[in-house]
């Protein structure tokens, strides 16, 4: 459960039913304070940093495509698998990106062991973090 | 890491910055502007005093584009203190900041001549938007005589804009004629005409000596050298530029009539740049943009310890901004030869020093190829036949110029940048290019020759086609052909068809109007493909929680919806409870969880506020109780709104029906507007108010109430089968022309507009009259809720019979 990090070990939250996120959709949930949005693609689940650097936007209720999300606020475009801004500059701030697994149609939020602080910048290789979720989601859920 | 500091949010702090980001995206850099608002372009300043354009249009960049290139801003600031041997600045507020190196861009003031009653109300400079706006309104509270001092580009500028304000105005001016500096006296001689057929009326050699004032204490005319008075209760002094460099000599640095810079605007401290009119090079203070820019690029390499070209100076360049005067002038106005074609309305001249090269251009009347004569002056070229170059100039095309011909002088932008802008960064469209380049968003007067290169580089190819989806580059048409011909009847589907909607998903919302549309809202209904607020019927805030607006016809509501409404606001303790233009009651900041027991406890059904649907139909009291009312707007207005509401449309739609020309309801500045008239109705379309102001056309006069609501829902047919994704009413009939529209939308003869109100007929039978009903059954349990919260439970409050709206 924890090949995704070679350093940190994780703590997996339950955090809500899995049929609770439509496909293409997001929903908030707070965990330790900390505001995070789920995904449903076609890949599967995705779990991000819930609210946009830029001016606070609730991820969450943006337009979710392929492997991105767009701020419904302004409009600014995150990768769902790095959480890397899409179209932006280099500067600009990513989404911590976070496992997500679904255990019995439930859910499953890794989050690292050192929580607190939690900061802006992913500190693991996301996108293997992200691959990982992928990896372990179910193939149809609705 | 070294970090940055540039003073001064001008056009030259911008330039530094822009240029300092186009070498290195990281280096920390900071901007202080002693305004409040971001640097503005204040080369357009005339526009703005001639009500061409208004002041937000003229900020350089969008405040976002600060933050997206972690530039930080200090707005409202000032740095009262410079020390440059330690690398701190001290700023008005107390806080002092660190930097290791620093850009003077201080800027200039206007320059007052020391004359006796030059502080009386009255007198302004024409400097900033400040100025501006004292002058506009003057010239709005009746001012109604004008005097502008001096008579160079930017007071004739300012003169013109007085002019197009209805104010008479008056040029005084010291020397023998306009624009000496740029200008000899055959030139000047053809420009004064010309001013003076703008209404403007001149005084040459005319010194002021005195400013008067009158019995209210504010000015009321001039008197001059020769006793002469001149009567003017607004006085705009213009007369030049003084640099502002009290910080730069404060902290040591050498200061002649400006900061003293050297090739590589270095200051007399290694630490320290200078750049734009606060700054001397070679004894020369330039007062004029495209300088700045030259100095800029020079000036970040300094910064950032890269090697470049040094500047050696700008060869001045003036284009006056006026409506109907075309004068260009580059360099000198006048040497040791001159080649000059003239005829009575233009004046043409090449000026060549005594070693053959081109030194200076003048143009008046006739600028045509300026851009070719501007770039062999600048190049100071050997030119063999001056006449030559002026009949070749006058034949230029595009095409002509050379890559490094500067085109846009505002922005510093050459025509290799434009060209580079289609074939090498893939630019399909002038649009794209200029947002790229910035090349035409200056003062505007190289927009015609950007397009010119634009075609030229695509090989005139049109412009590129308006993309609904532009990852896929799907239009709409190909869109609606692949629903209408695979007859598909979700987004999903087309999707899987045509890619379009995969990549970034920004394009889901129009093609879910796509589809809607082509299947007169027979769709089927994914709510992924919708923007949040079509998810949950309400308005997103910038604070994530949403605006509920409940339906009110026409605006007219009873007590009964009033005291609900109130009762609702006061349980929920709604943060904000506001009147909306459109004639509707809004209340703001409503958590997503508590939508659904608001909808229920209003029970009133949804306002459609938050949708790319008809929004509202604003009305007026009519004939019920108005004294002029010629028609009946508050039933009609009512008849339309239920007729229109509910149905997506390719932007908002908002309406209005007056009850007479008076226009209480602002009919002709609505996408659809209706205005009783004596014996029958006007219909008005794309009209707008908003970032816009448009009047809309006048689609149709009509005699009865019915046929005006006839003709009202076809012309929204007609924009709903032919609007793009998110092209306002004003943006579709300007494109679209309004004779196509009449022709489609009023020939009956044709049966088109039987067969349009036929296709709305149906598309409004299957649309959904109240969204807000799914609180009762929700699309999915978290429809209105997060994972883990869940939406406030509601006691279902029996439909009371309510009372229609008393008429």
């Amino acid at each position: 459960m924890t090949a995704f990090a070679d350093t940190e070990t994780v703590t997996w939250i339950a955090v809500g039913a899995a049929a609770d996120v439509p496909l293409w959709e997001g929903r908030r949930v707070t965990v330790e304070g900390q505001r995070i949005a789920v995904f449903h693609t076609d890949a599967g689940f995705h779990a991000v940093d819930g609210s946009c650097p830029h001016k606070q936007g609730p991820l969450q209720d943006g337009l979710v495509a392929d492997d991105c999300v767009t701020c419904p606020l302004h409009g600014w475009r995150f990768s769902l698998g790095t959480g890397e801004r899409i179209g932006g500059g280099p500067d600009d701030p990513s989404l911590r990106v976070y496992p997500v697994i679904v255990h019995d149609g439930e859910l499953m939020l890794g989050l690292p062991d050192d929580t607190e602080p939690l900061g802006l910048e992913p500190r693991v290789p996301s996108r293997d973090l992200a691959q990982g979720a992928r990896s372990r989601a179910p193939l149809d859920l609705r | 890491m070294t970090s940055i500091l540039v003073i001064g949010g001008g056009i030259a702090g911008q330039a530094v910055v822009e240029e300092l980001r186009r070498r290195d995206a990281q280096v920390p850099l900071t901007l202080v502007c002693g305004e409040q608002a971001a640097p503005y372009d204040r080369v357009r300043l005339s526009h703005l005093l001639a009500g061409e354009a208004d002041a937000s249009e003229l900020q350089l960049r969008p405040d976002a584009w600060y933050d997206d290139r972690g530039v930080e801003l200090l707005l409202g600031t000032t740095v009262t203190a410079l020390d440059p041997d330690h690398g701190t600045a001290t700023l008005d507020d107390g806080r002092v900041i660190a930097f290791e190196q620093a850009a003077i861009t201080t800027g200039s003031d206007a320059l007052m001549p020391p004359l006796p009653g030059l502080d009386l109300p009255g007198v302004h400079a024409f400097r900033d938007p400040a100025d501006c706006a004292a002058i506009t309104s003057a010239a709005a509270a009746g001012v109604k005589r004008a005097a502008v001092i001096g008579g160079g580009l930017l007071g004739l500028e300012a003169a013109y804009g007085l002019v197009q304000r209805g104010v008479e105005v008056t040029v005084v001016h010291l020397v023998d004629r306009l624009m000496e500096r740029q200008l000899d006296a055959a030139a000047g001689a053809l420009l004064l005409p010309a001013i003076e057929a703008l209404g403007v009326e001149v005084l040459l050699e005319h010194a002021t000596a005195e400013l008067l004032p009158g019995d209210d204490g504010r000015v009321a005319g001039m008197r001059f050298a020769s006793g002469a008075e001149l009567p003017a209760d607004l006085v705009v002094v213009s007369i030049g530029i003084r640099s502002r460099t009290d910080l730069a000599r404060a902290a040591g640095l050498d200061v002649n009539r400006g900061v003293v810079v050297d090739d590589r605007l270095r200051t007399s401290h290694p630490r320290v740049v200078s750049v734009g009119e606060c700054a001397e090079h070679r004894g020369i203070v330039h007062g004029i943009v495209a300088p700045i820019h030259e100095q800029a690029a020079v000036a970040a390499d300094t910064l950032l310890g890269l090697t470049g070209p040094a500047y050696e100076g700008s060869v001045p360049t003036a284009k006056l901004k006026v409506m109907g005067i075309d004068l260009v002038t580059a360099g000198a106005a006048t040497g040791p030869r001159e080649v000059i074609n003239a005829d009575g309305d233009s004046y043409r001249k090449v000026i060549v020093d005594a070693d053959g090269r081109a030194i200076g251009a003048v143009l008046v009347g006739d600028t045509r190829g300026h851009e070719l004569l501007t770039d062999v002056v600048k190049r100071a070229k050997e030119v063999e036949d001056p006449l030559a170059l002026l009949v070749e100039a006058s034949a230029a095309t595009a095409e002509d110029l050379p890559d490094d011909a500067q085109v846009c002088n505002c922005n510093g932008v050459c025509k290799g940048e434009i060209l580079d802008a289609v074939r090498v960064d893939g630019c399909a469209s002038s649009r794209e290019v200029m947002a790229r380049t910035r090349a035409g968003t200056g003062c505007g007067s190289c927009k015609e020759l950007v397009l010119d290169l634009v075609a030229l580089a695509t090989g005139g190819a049109d412009e590129e086609p308006a993309y609904l989806c532009p990852c896929a580059k799907q239009t709409r048409e190909q869109l609606v052909a692949a629903v209408r011909d695979g007859e598909l009847s979700s987004v999903s589907e087309l999707t899987a068809a045509c890619g379009a909607g995969r990549d970034c998903g920004a394009c889901k919302p129009g093609l879910a109007y796509v589809v809607s549309e082509v299947a007169a809202s027979r769709h089927r209904e994914e709510r992924h493909a919708r923007f949040i607020n079509d998810r949950v019927h309400a308005n997103i805030q910038k604070d994530g929680t949403f605006s509920v607006i409940p339906r009110i016809r026409g605006g007219v509501t009873t007590p009964q919806e009033l005291r609900r409404i109130a009762d609702v606001a006061e349980r929920h303790e709604v943060p904000m409870v506001k009147i909306t233009g459109g004639q509707r009651i809004d209340l703001l900041g409503i958590r997503k969880e508590a939508l659904p027991r608001i909808w229920e406890e209003l029970g009133m059904p949804s306002g459609h506020a938050y949708a790319k649907s008809v929004r509202t139909v604003k009305t007026c009291v009519g004939t019920d109780f108005c004294r002029f009312g010629l028609g009946d707007a508050i039933a009609t207005g009512i008849e339309l709104e239920r007729r229109m509401e509910g149905l997506y449309t390719p932007h908002k739609v908002k309406a209005a029906v007056s009850g007479c020309p008076r226009n209480c309801a602002e009919s002709y500045v609505k996408d659809i507007g209706v205005v009783a008239i004596e014996g029958g109705w006007e219909i008005y379309v794309g009209g707008a108010a908003g970032s816009s102001v448009r009047r809309g056309d006048l689609l149709a006069t009509v005699a009865t109430r019915e046929d005006a609501v006839a003709v009202s829902l076809t012309f929204l047919q007609y924009y709903r089968e032919h609007g793009e994704h998110l092209e306002r009413t004003h943006r579709f009939v300007e494109r679209v022309g309004l004779e196509t529209i009449q022709a489609a939308v009023l020939d009956e003869q044709s049966g088109e507009p039987e067969r349009l109100r036929e296709r709305f007929a149906i598309a409004k039978a299957a649309s959904d009259p109240d969204p807000w009903l799914e609180r009762h059954d929700p699309v999915n349990p978290k429809q209105f809720a997060e994972l883990d919260t869940e939406p406030e439970p509601f006691t279902v409050i029996p439909p009371a019979k309510t009372p229609e709206p008393v008429r």
